[in-house]
């Protein structure tokens, strides 16, 4: 039953096939005992078979609880990331922190990484999962190197395959917890931690979809050149550093073409503004903002 | 006739309201809502509105711009931040009322913005409601000191245009209104009005036409 029940997609994995089984297993044992000694009376057939099926599922529920636990919330997180398509090819842009919690942790962390020869991956969310999955699409471009035989997958492909991935995941109720930018020479799309996935010119993450889209959406044009392009993803990433807490002025920009292929560039730190005296100093003769 | 069908005042429906809360319909509310009335009736939910609303200081006032979705009032009620602050924090954030104060005193122009539970901030230029983000964007790309006016009303109603555009809970139109040292207030109602909304209605058909 427990073997049908994996194949109905009601259990994960063959761990959570042997934690039912488990416990169906000890709760007849438990029920073949207690209908021996203890039926009769009150204690009906009935009764003892309710009392077996109570003990399974009970059984069932805490073996699962501490043997096989399902994703509750991200640890070591990343925020935003931006996409856009200009002429000539794509650009994906992030930061480069990993926040624990509210706690600035990990300010090298490389969030875009190249896959294959000619496509870029960029995560949000958590860090660790988007490790397990570059462990995944690293061992799919093993496989191809292996067959050796001039096909590679390309960056529409690999985003299908995250797609079903991530939708796997979020129906056993175990999602990979990111929100990831697929782009290619001529590709530029999004898989969320449910499997919801969409193409589009321009493609903000997590605080970007609220402070980095309106700027997009009236700056962009399909003809921007790559100096132009780049300054407006640097232009977004200065905006989600003064407004995300998450975020940090330290970048990374990333681009693929036809010609040149899938290139990360090294950590810079873009410029910010706080000199205007207006936040400095407050008229009206009120310590302190005047807020409280 | 039936004197006591005829009102020798105004009766207290078409009356402007007395300020402050009026209270006149809890107990039927609660009679309403209670199991006595058959169970029929079920109470509404306060509505919350999103809107996007900012202010900015210039080198000669303040502007402030909100989206016309939520403006439903017309009356202005221009109030200095601590009376807010206080009466706000006495309802303990159950008034949800996040407010933009903006205008000019001896001190000069002052932009604050006031929360719910009765914080304030102040600051040289503020967005809030829940296009504060596709506002402040603008705000934050092109926002810089010593504005002139044309400068901070142009950037205003870009502000406003982001949420309304961007931001599912504002719409329509944007409205302005600049204060400036010299005491002068001009309201500009409509000022963008790129959403218009009378073909829209006209092109409802009627049963009645």
């Amino acid at each position: 039953m427990a073997v049908a029940a994996k194949g109905l997609g009601l259990l994960g994995g063959w761990g959570d096939v042997g934690v039912v089984g488990g416990a169906a297993f000890v709760a007849t044992m438990f029920e073949s005992w207690l209908g021996a000694t203890w039926q009769g009376g009150w204690i009906t057939n009935e009764v003892v078979n309710f009392i077996n099926t109570a003990v399974g599922a009970g059984l069932a529920i805490a073996g699962m609880g501490r043997l096989g636990q399902h994703t509750k919330y991200p640890i070591v997180t990343g925020t935003s990331v931006l996409g856009l398509r200009y002429n000539g090819g794509v650009m994906v842009a992030a930061d480069t922190l990993c926040s624990y919690g509210s706690m600035a942790k990990y300010k090298d962390a490389r969030r875009i990484r190249t896959v294959g020869p000619a496509t870029l991956l960029g995560a949000s969310g958590e860090y660790s999962d988007f490790q397990s999955i570059m462990d995944m699409l690293e061992g799919m471009e093993q496989q191809n190197a292996n067959f050796d035989d001039g096909h590679n997958t390309d960056a529409q492909q690999t985003h299908s395959y995250l797609r079903a991935v991530m939708y796997q995941r979020r129906s056993k109720m175990n999602p990979l917890w990111n929100d990831l930018v697929v782009a290619g020479p001529n590709f530029l799309g999004l898989v969320d931690k449910i499997g919801t996935t969409y193409t589009d010119n321009f493609i903000a993450t997590g605080f970007g979809s609220y402070l980095a889209i309106p700027i997009l959406r009236k700056k962009w044009r399909p003809d921007m050149s790559e100096g132009e392009a780049r300054g407006l993803l640097e232009d977004c990433l200065k905006v989600l550093f003064y407004r995300d807490c998450r975020a940090l002025n330290r970048i990374q920009i990333a681009k693929v073409t036809e010609g040149e292929g899938a290139i990360v560039s090294e950590p810079y730190e873009i410029e910010t503004d706080w000199s205007a005296a207006s936040f400095a100093t407050t008229k009206g003769g009120l310590e302190g903002d005047g807020g409280w | 006739g039936m004197s006591e069908f005829t009102a020798a005042e105004t009766p207290a429906s078409i009356a402007p309201p007395p300020a402050g809360f009026s209270f006149e319909n809890v107990k039927r509310n609660a009679s309403l809502a209670s199991s006595s009335s058959g169970g029929a009736y079920t109470q509404a939910k306060a509505m919350k509105t999103g809107t996007t609303i900012v202010g900015t200081i210039f080198k000669g006032g303040v502007v402030l711009g909100a989206d016309t979705r939520a403006t439903g009032d017309t009356t202005v009620i221009v109030t200095a931040c601590t009376l807010l602050k206080r009466m706000l924090f006495r309802y303990q954030g159950h008034v949800s009322a996040a407010l933009v104060l903006g205008g000019c005193d001896i001190n000069g122009p002052h932009v604050y913005q006031i929360y719910p539970h009765g914080s304030t901030g102040k600051l040289p230029y503020t967005t809030m409601g829940s296009g504060s983000l596709a506002a402040m964007s603008v705000f934050e790309s092109e926002w810089k000191e010593d504005m002139t006016e044309d400068e901070a009303k142009g950037l205003v109603e870009r502000a406003i245009s982001a949420g309304i555009y961007n931001d599912l809970g504002s719409g329509s139109n944007c409205d302005t209104c600049v204060i400036r040292t010299d005491g002068s207030v001009q309201m500009n109602r409509g000022v963008l009005q790129e959403n218009p909304v009378q073909p829209l209605r006209a092109a409802i058909k009627r049963s009645d036409r």
